[in-house]
Order: structure tokens, then C-alpha cells, then sequence
């Protein structure tokens, strides 16, 4: 390996920079966001918060059990809204969307979940299902990689929990169907136990609820 | 068939215990402490309304509320307003002049406990009180504290 020469790193160190700007803002941006809402819950508006609440993570299991469905980003406004003290409900709702989302794809068949995806206008997601029913059930995980180079895909396979667990938490996984498209693929696949695949989930998607849970306001 | 059971068995399962996780990781609060004194069943401020102006300590929210007090029971206007507090045995012991007194009020709809304790001397009363609502999924407290006489302010009588 060649030493990278001072053209080469500068680039780097300003896209560092410029991502930590990045996290600045957004951190700034939410407070702001928070402090104008006045989401300060006190007598006279706690029980509509309890019902917005319980609202919002029964919306935030369903949405994001669905493949190409964005549903991240409630949970994300529950944890900028509600802090440390939402950050159990939180995790604990998406171990459920995503074990809901591979149950589905464990069980429904897959001719029955392309209609369901259809009737509910999903096209895309009724896409990517109909296209993995065409190969044998080894390969559907495998097919989510068709872009990736060779390696990856071994790795995927041979890995397959660790894989998992870092595939559901990679920030743009939504072009592959985001958590949702991978646990039910993970389901149709037939290759993912489910006591090590909730496992998985368990440590894959814990790394967010747990930084805010200890170290948010 | 045997499949759809399994599943919904192991679906069930995750929410239960996910549930049942949240519960135990979630932070109580402990209710306003109230010390040891000699606290006797409440009769000295019978019959009483006291016209208090409120803060609370997290937001600064100024807050007018009336504290009621008749037959050795009492009542905040505020608490009856939002959840239906309805009446609540309240506690006094005296110091020479003072009267100390609190009251621990709960919702009966809704897991809410409000605990105030306070003293009147010389007709005025003051008081510190915590709000804390126990959820499943939090634990949540507000502290406030507050003073008042039986006299209205304009502020009550605008707002009545």
C-alpha cells in the first residue's frame, strides 16, 4: 500500500469536516425543531401525547415492517421529540417491526404477499418479492446483492447473521428495500433460524435507541 | 397452518417480551418524599380555598390553580380540570403557628399521581408538588412549586 500524498488527503479531511458540520447541524436543527414544537408534556396535554405516542409507534411497526416504506424517520422524530425516555419504546418497536416484517415473509407464500403488496399499490415491493419467488429460496437473500461485488455476497452467505445485523442498520438500505425488504426476504429465504435472527435484529438496530437512551437528554 | 401458529406464536412473543423489557428499563421517579411528622388526618384548613399562582420548575410555566380544602379532604381545581382528580384525604400536623399539610391525589382514569405539600402561615400558603405520570413505556415528572391566599388574585378572577 502506497502512502496517500497531501493532494489526497485533503480531499478526505474536508469531507470529514464537512460530514462533522453535517452532524452539527442536524443536532442543532432538531433541538430548534423541538423548542419550537414546545413539546413539553405537562398536565393539560399528556394524555394527547400518550395517544400521539401510541399512535406513532404502532404507525412506525407498520411502516417499517413494509419494504420501501421510509418509517425510520418516526422513530427518528420520536427520539428528537421525546429523548432518552422514548428510547426503549423505540427499540423495542422496531425489534418488532422487523420481526413482523420476517414472519411475514416466513410464512405468507409468496404468490399471496405479491397480491397483498399489489392491493396495497406497492409496486416496487411487489416487484422485488415476485422476482425472488422465481429462484430457489437460498438465493433470494443473495439477490438483494446482485450489484455487490463477489466477495460481499460470500461474505453475506457465509455470515449471514452478522450480515443481517449490519445490513438493517446501513443508512440507505431503502434502495434495497430498506429493513422491512431485507427481514422479509430474510424470512422468504428460509436460510435465517428465528431465535438467531431476533438475536441479529436485537443487536443490529440497538446502536441508535442505545446512544440517545445513554447518552441523549 | 402449523406455520401461522409458529409464527404468530413468535410474534407474540417478541412483543411480549419487548413490552415487557421497556417496562423494566424505563427510569422511575420517585413521588414528592414526604418526611416523618407527627401527620394527623387533616380538619384544620376545612372549609378553605386557597388561590394559588404555580410554577413549573422544568419550563417556567406560570399556572393558577385553587386548592380546596373541606371535611378532611381536598381538591386542586387545576387536577379536577384535567383528569378528574375528584377529592383526596389530606394530612396535616401543626408547629405553633404553622400548619404543614400534604395530599397524595390520583387519577382515576389515567396513571397520574400528584403529591403536594405545602404550609400556611399567617394565612398564606405555600407549597411544592411533583406530577408524575407512570406509563408503561415512561415515567414522566413535572415538579412544581407555588403560593397562594384565599384572597383571588385578578389574575384568578379574569381567569374564573
Amino acid at each position: 500500500m502506497t502512502p496517500k500524498s497531501g493532494k489526497e488527503i485533503l480531499p478526505l479531511v474536508g469531507k470529514f469536516f464537512a460530514l462533522l458540520i453535517f452532524i452539527l447541524l442536524a443536532t442543532w436543527g432538531a433541538h430548534y425543531i423541538r423548542d419550537a414544537l414546545n413539546l413539553e408534556i405537562m398536565p393539560r396535554n399528556e394524555q394527547g401525547v400518550h395517544r400521539a405516542v401510541m399512535l406513532g409507534t404502532v404507525a412506525y411497526v407498520f411502516l417499517l415492517a413494509l419494504p420501501f416504506v421510509p418509517g425510520a424517520e418516526i422513530g427518528i422524530a420520536l427520539l428528537t421529540s421525546f429523548g432518552a425516555s422514548i428510547a426503549p419504546l423505540v427499540y423495542a418497536a422496531t425489534v418488532v417491526a422487523m420481526m413482523l416484517s420476517y414472519v411475514i415473509g416466513l410464512v405468507l407464500p409468496t404468490a399471496t404477499l405479491v397480491k397483498l403488496l399489489m392491493f396495497l399499490r406497492m409496486r416496487q415491493a411487489a416487484d422485488l418479492i415476485a422476482r425472488a419467488a422465481t429462484l430457489p429460496a437460498d438465493q433470494r437473500v443473495g439477490m438483494l446483492l446482485e450489484e455487490a461485488p463477489p466477495n460481499i455476497v460470500s461474505l453475506v452467505l457465509e455470515r449471514r447473521y452478522i450480515a443481517l445485523a449490519i445490513a438493517v442498520n446501513i443508512p440507505g438500505n431503502a434502495v434495497i428495500g430498506g429493513g422491512g425488504g431485507i427481514m422479509m426476504m430474510a424470512g422468504l429465504s428460509g436460510i435465517f433460524a428465528p431465535v438467531p435472527t431476533l438475536i441479529a435484529i436485537l443487536i443490529g438496530v440497538s446502536p441508535v435507541p442505545f446512544a440517545v437512551f445513554f447518552f441523549g437528554a | 397452518m402449523k406455520a401461522i401458529l409458529k409464527a404468530a406464536a413468535l410474534l407474540i412473543a417478541v412483543i411480549a417480551t419487548g413490552a415487557a423489557t421497556v417496562a423494566l428499563v424505563k427510569e422511575d421517579m420517585p413521588d414528592l418524599a414526604v418526611p416523618d411528622a407527627p401527620w394527623e388526618q387533616g380538619t384544620e384548613l376545612d372549609g378553605l380555598v386557597y388561590y394559588t399562582t404555580d410554577q413549573v420548575i422544568e419550563s417556567g410555566d406560570i399556572l393558577l390553580d385553587e386548592f380546596r380544602f373541606k371535611d378532611g379532604v381536598f381538591q386542586s381545581a387545576m387536577c379536577q380540570i384535567y383528569c378528574d382528580f375528584g377529592w383526596s384525604d389530606y394530612k396535616t400536623w401543626q408547629d405553633g403557628e404553622t400548619i404543614h399539610f400534604y395530599a397524595v391525589t390520583r387519577c382515576p382514569d389515567a396513571p397520574h399521581t400528584v403529591v403536594f405539600m405545602g404550609k400556611v402561615v399567617d394565612g398564606k400558603l405555600s407549597f411544592e408538588g411533583t406530577w408524575t405520570t407512570r406509563r408503561w413505556y415512561w415515567t414522566h415528572q413535572v415538579n412544581v412549586i407555588g403560593e397562594g391566599t384565599t384572597t383571588p388574585t385578578a389574575a384568578h378572577l379574569a381567569e374564573s
